[in-house]
């Protein structure tokens, strides 16, 4: 029995993961400069995804586990399948219309829900919920600070610097491949981030202190395989519109973009904090938008906003309904 | 296709300078050749060999182009400024044209006049080349050669329309028969070509110059 459960709960870690990848907008920024062609970034994106989330998820899986709720979802699988099978449904849907959202969101929704329909108790404080709203209210204003201000700096110097269109084009190049390093970067550590959120629930079955690392490892690695075939099957949806729709972008707002991002969300998950990505990287986006006077689509704004601010309701009330739902079937 | 997409730009980029340069540069030698060879009458090869380098720029820069990504702004704006360019090889080939067909119908005195301006419009081109290569080079001499170019034409065209004249109504008219008439326009048609190259820098420095 325990091996079956086992194996229902990996299957389901590991279409999450994949409902994560088809939400990964990390390399929105380079297809948006054309730098890299959707179908290259996608390929890169997913060989990047794997081994980030083998080397750097552990840590935020640890947080995520043991600091949110009283419920030890682990131990209940109809809990752990809701939760999954609600968050899937709201980053597939929302992919398919190409609309990043955030998966910690989601997944945060979820659990706020079921343990609110079971009438659990929540941890509102410093070490619980409290944690998570405050990273979430100061990641995107540090994302659009930070861009703003690196934009500002970027064009101070390239305004001094760059004389004719020759001088742009090595301005270009050169920030061309600083930003395809500042997306692995970002590349990295968000599949470290993100993955945490699917394999957190299989993370502890697995670690067994007698096992090789490769062994306890394995939900990471499964999870990385799965976020980059969502990213290569739906994912490059989010990829085009998030990279061509939301602020016109040259190479130089994009690897600011890129970069106050990845640093970000980086020093989040080395320090274990699980932050959002989406939200980062949209105001970041915003940000170098904004300092370098380039017109923002502010509709497309706007939604993206909108659909984070009812991501956790929307996940929250799925997974309660799939939990009554499949409670009836086990 | 991905290491293309990584390092292959930049040498694109350069590529596609180097023909623009080039290319804009043949209409300058093209006119003082025509300008040579009308003052002295003897038939000139130059006009072959600048034709096949045209057509030569032309092709590099068309499959270049391809290559790079064309659909970046900065690779519109250099498939305009290359359209605009490839508009003015085709007027000039065409006053060539007008002038070998008009020889015998118009006046010596006018053809002559005409001969002169081939001159300031060689000079004309080569300002035009200058503007892209300062294009490239530094905006603010780009834009400073702008300013000769449009000088340069309006001295050129007002010296053109004196081959207007006034109908009946009092109204300025050209005749569309007359040689003078037709090869002046050619010319026109030409300057005005240029104008636009110019204009389109013009254009691509606005875009693309860095503020702080």
């Amino acid at each position: 029995m325990a091996d079956i459960v086992l194996i229902i709960m990996v299957i389901a870690s590991v279409i999450l993961s994949f409902a994560i990848g088809t939400n990964d907008e990390t390399f929105a920024p380079v297809v948006g400069v054309k730098r890299l062609s959707v179908k290259s970034a996608v390929i890169i994106g997913a060989i990047i995804a794997v081994f980030g989330a083998f080397l750097l998820a552990p840590k935020v899986s640890d947080t995520l586990n043991n600091d949110i709720s009283t419920i030890q979802i682990s131990n209940e699988i109809v809990l752990i399948i809701s939760v999954f099978i609600s968050m899937a449904i709201c980053l597939i849907l929302a992919s398919i219309f190409g609309l990043p959202i955030s998966s910690t969101e989601a997944m945060v929704g979820s659990i706020l829900g079921l343990t609110f329909a079971r009438g659990e108790k929540i941890i509102w404080g410093w070490e619980g919920m409290g944690h998570i709203f405050f990273t979430w209210a100061v990641s995107p204003i540090l994302g659009f600070i930070g861009s703003l201000l690196l934009m500002k700096l970027m064009n101070k110097i390239l305004s001094k610097t760059v004389k004719g269109l020759s001088g742009l084009e090595t301005s270009n190049a050169i920030s061309g491949s600083l930003l395809l390093i500042m997306v692995v970067i970002a590349g990295f550590s968000r599949a470290g981030n993100d993955i945490s959120n699917a394999i957190a629930p299989i993370y502890p079955l697995f670690q067994n202190p007698e096992a090789s690392i490769f062994y306890q490892r394995i939900p990471m690695l499964l999870g990385g395989v799965g976020l980059g075939l969502g990213l290569i099957i739906i994912g490059w949806r989010v990829l085009k519109s998030l990279g061509n729709d939301v602020v016109e972008l040259t190479p130089e707002s994009a690897f600011v973009t890129q970069a106050s991002s990845a640093l970000i969300t980086l020093i989040a998950t080395l320090l274990g904090i699980p932050v959002s990505g989406t939200m980062i990287l949209v105001a970041s986006f915003i940000g170098a938008g904004y300092g370098s006077k380039k017109p923002i689509n502010l509709k497309s704004v706007r939604t993206i906003v909108l659909f984070i601010f009812l991501t956790p309701l929307f996940s929250g009330l799925c997974a309660v309904a799939f939990y009554y739902l499949l409670r009836g079937v086990f | 296709m991905v290491y293309r997409e990584l390092l292959g730009r930049r040498l694109i980029d350069k590529k596609i300078e180097r023909n623009l340069k080039e290319l804009s540069l043949i209409p300058s030698k093209y006119f003082e050749a025509l300008y040579i060879e009308r003052r002295t009458e003897i038939i000139s090869p130059v006009f072959d060999l600048l034709e096949e380098e045209e057509k030569e720029k032309r092709g590099e820069l068309i499959e270049l182009l391809k290559e790079g990504i064309v659909d970046t702004k900065i690779e519109i704006a250099k498939y305009g400024l290359y359209e605009r360019m490839v508009d003015v090889t085709s007027s000039m080939k065409e006053v060539r044209i007008l002038m070998t067909e008009n020889v015998e119908r118009i006046k010596d005195e006018e053809y002559k006049e005409l001969v002169n301006i081939l001159k300031d419009v060689s000079k004309l081109g080569k300002i035009m080349f200058q503007m892209v290569e300062n294009l490239y080079k530094d905006y603010n001499v780009a834009l400073e050669k702008f300013g000769e170019l449009k000088n340069s034409s309006e001295i050129i065209i007002n010296s053109i329309t004196q081959f207007r004249f006034l109908d009946d109504k009092m109204i300025t008219r050209y005749n569309l028969e007359d040689p003078k008439v037709l090869i002046s326009n050619g010319i026109r048609e030409c300057i005005q070509s240029m104008m636009n190259v110019g204009e389109k820098i013009v254009e691509i420095i606005e875009e693309f110059k860095f503020n702080s």
